[in-house]
């Protein structure tokens, strides 16, 4: 590539002269500076070989390839719970530098050639995600629950890296092995670990990614800036806000981290209001407390594989309350405690 | 090189691949005897249906490329017929001559390259993308653009410098590669 610091461009020049939107005087100025040193021309044409390149995609610029393939497993019957994940999870493309540009022609055409033969370098991979909790066995043995709504991609075969991306929240129980660290990628975030299990939630990429360690350690860190990493043990939280970038490590405070995969709540002396949220994230239910003075109520119970209506069910009997569902949110009524 | 797939059958994940490799030229290629952009989709689609639907019989080790296109080109030949519409208008291309240019080795990376530029164009920014768009495709002025989306001539400049400086350097392999052809050209004509 021409060192383009090293010049003053007239990109506004350039632009108006492949537009053809030059005017008499503009064009004075375009040439003079086209002429100044020869690595100018170079420069422009390197812009002008992009503007005609454009071409070729005119016309199919309006096409979104993303909505045409969901158009077409419709067509052919196949199910959109295997939907190809976002933008972020694109396939990684080889980069090139061409700087040692070498004297004889044959030989640069050929290396071109060669290039373009091994560019289209796609690891094989599989995309998992399901309307209901899930068990994936990823190719080195380690067990994956993948909650509801949520995604992972991972290659068929593991090459020297263990490396998958998840979208939503999944627990990991990851084989050991210290020869090939094993490495989640969400969003912004990095997640290495040599051996452990944990849960990671990160539903959105502008979402915070929360990971919770159950065994083992783990490292968290930010893709765009690796070495600001914070190392999480058994019972630590880390909390990486895509936003800012910012890392943060507390103690686990929620016993009911992985309720959605154990269907084990615990409740020991929580306010409702946290109840509530609780359940929330595990069901999936919206609730709305009518009544502020209820949030004094406190639970103690263990609910081990109930469904939310039988959960509820217990909670009005105990706190007095009254549970009723208008347009999939539940208002909360009663007394208070 | 065109799809490598293991093995003879067409599952779920090679036909995605071979779907997401192929289908912006192919449309680009049904459009250049439609004429209509919809129709041609509509083409292509149905092309991919039925492959799907013939996946038992489909043997991958045969040529992708070619099946598709000339399943395309098939179809576009009906379709013209059908309408009548560009009945007046030369058939872009003979069979034979299909042949000879999906063969061709330029014709072998119009694919990789379509593909590599239109994910360079749809990375930009939504509004430079469309100002880019504007102009390079509708052949818009400056002044029109500007107009029409109520903003000023200059933010049109800023925007179409930011969008060529964007994809100059996203595409900077192929830029180069073309001025190395005609160079060399050059050079061996002297």
């Amino acid at each position: 590539m021409k060192d383009e610091s090293k010049h003053i461009i007239p990109y506004d020049l350039f632009i108006k002269s492949l537009n053809d939107e030059l005017n008499e005087h503009e064009e004075i100025t375009l040439t003079s500076w086209l002429q100044a040193n020869p690595e100018h021309s170079a420069i422009y044409e390197e812009y002008q070989n992009t503007w005609n390149l454009m071409d070729k995609v005119k016309d199919v610029a309006h096409i979104n390839l993303e909505k045409e393939w969901s158009l077409q497993k419709n067509y052919s019957g196949l199910s959109s719970d295997e939907a190809p994940l976002p933008e972020t999870f694109t396939r990684t493309s080889l980069t090139w530098n061409f700087s040692k540009i070498a004297a004889v022609f044959v030989v640069l055409i050929l290396s071109a050639l060669t290039i373009y033969y091994i560019m289209p370098y796609f690891t094989q991979e599989k995309i998992a995600s399901s309307e209901e909790i899930r068990q994936i066995i990823l190719p080195d043995g380690s067990e994956v629950t993948l909650n509801r709504n949520s995604k992972i991609k991972y290659p068929t075969t593991f090459t020297k890296e263990r490396s998958v991306q998840i979208e939503g929240e999944a627990f990991f129980n990851v084989t050991e092995n210290t020869e090939s660290p094993f490495r989640i990628r969400t969003g912004d975030a990095s997640i290495e670990v040599l051996g452990t299990s944990f849960n990671v939630s990160a539903y959105h990429v502008d979402e915070n990614v929360e990971v919770v360690v159950k065994e083992g350690t783990v490292a968290l860190s930010s893709i765009n800036n690796p070495q600001n990493r914070i190392i999480l043990e058994q019972g630590a939280k880390g909390i990486y806000n895509p936003s800012n970038n910012y890392l943060v490590r507390t103690p686990n405070s929620d016993r009911n981290f992985m309720a959605w995969k154990t269907r084990k709540i615990v409740f020991d002396n929580d306010s409702l209001p946290d109840v509530l949220n609780t359940l929330e994230r595990i069901y999936g239910q919206k609730f709305v407390v009518g009544n502020q003075e209820l949030g004094s109520c406190t639970l103690t119970v263990t609910f081990e594989d109930q469904t939310l209506k039988s959960v509820l069910k217990v909670i009005e009997s105990t706190l007095f309350l009254e549970f009723n569902e208008d347009n999939g949110v539940i208002t909360v009524s009663g007394e208070g405690c | 090189m065109g799809s490598s797939i293991t093995g003879n059958t067409l599952d779920n994940t090679s036909f995605e691949k071979i779907f997401k490799e192929y289908f912006l030229s192919l449309s680009a290629f049904a459009t250049k005897y439609t004429k209509d952009p919809d129709e041609a989709k509509d083409i292509v689609h149905q092309v991919f249906t039925n492959l799907w639907e013939k996946r038992e019989n489909f043997h991958l080790d045969q040529s992708v490329r070619s099946y598709l296109y000339s399943a395309v080109q098939n179809r576009c030949l009906n379709y013209i017929r059908d309408r009548k519409k560009f009945i007046q208008e030369e058939i872009p291309m003979s069979a034979e001559a299909l042949t000879s240019y999906i063969d061709q080795s330029d014709f072998m990376e119009a694919e990789e390259l379509r593909n590599t530029l239109y994910k360079a164009l749809a990375e930009l920014p939504e509004g430079s993308r469309n100002i880019f768009k504007m102009s390079r495709f509708e052949g818009k002025k400056y002044k029109d653009i500007a107009d029409e989306l109520g903003i000023s001539i200059k933010t049109v400049e800023t925007q179409m410098s930011k969008a060529l400086k964007h994809l100059k350097h996203k595409l900077i392999k192929y830029v180069q590669y073309i001025s190395m052809l005609l160079g060399g050209l050059y050079y061996l004509l002297q």
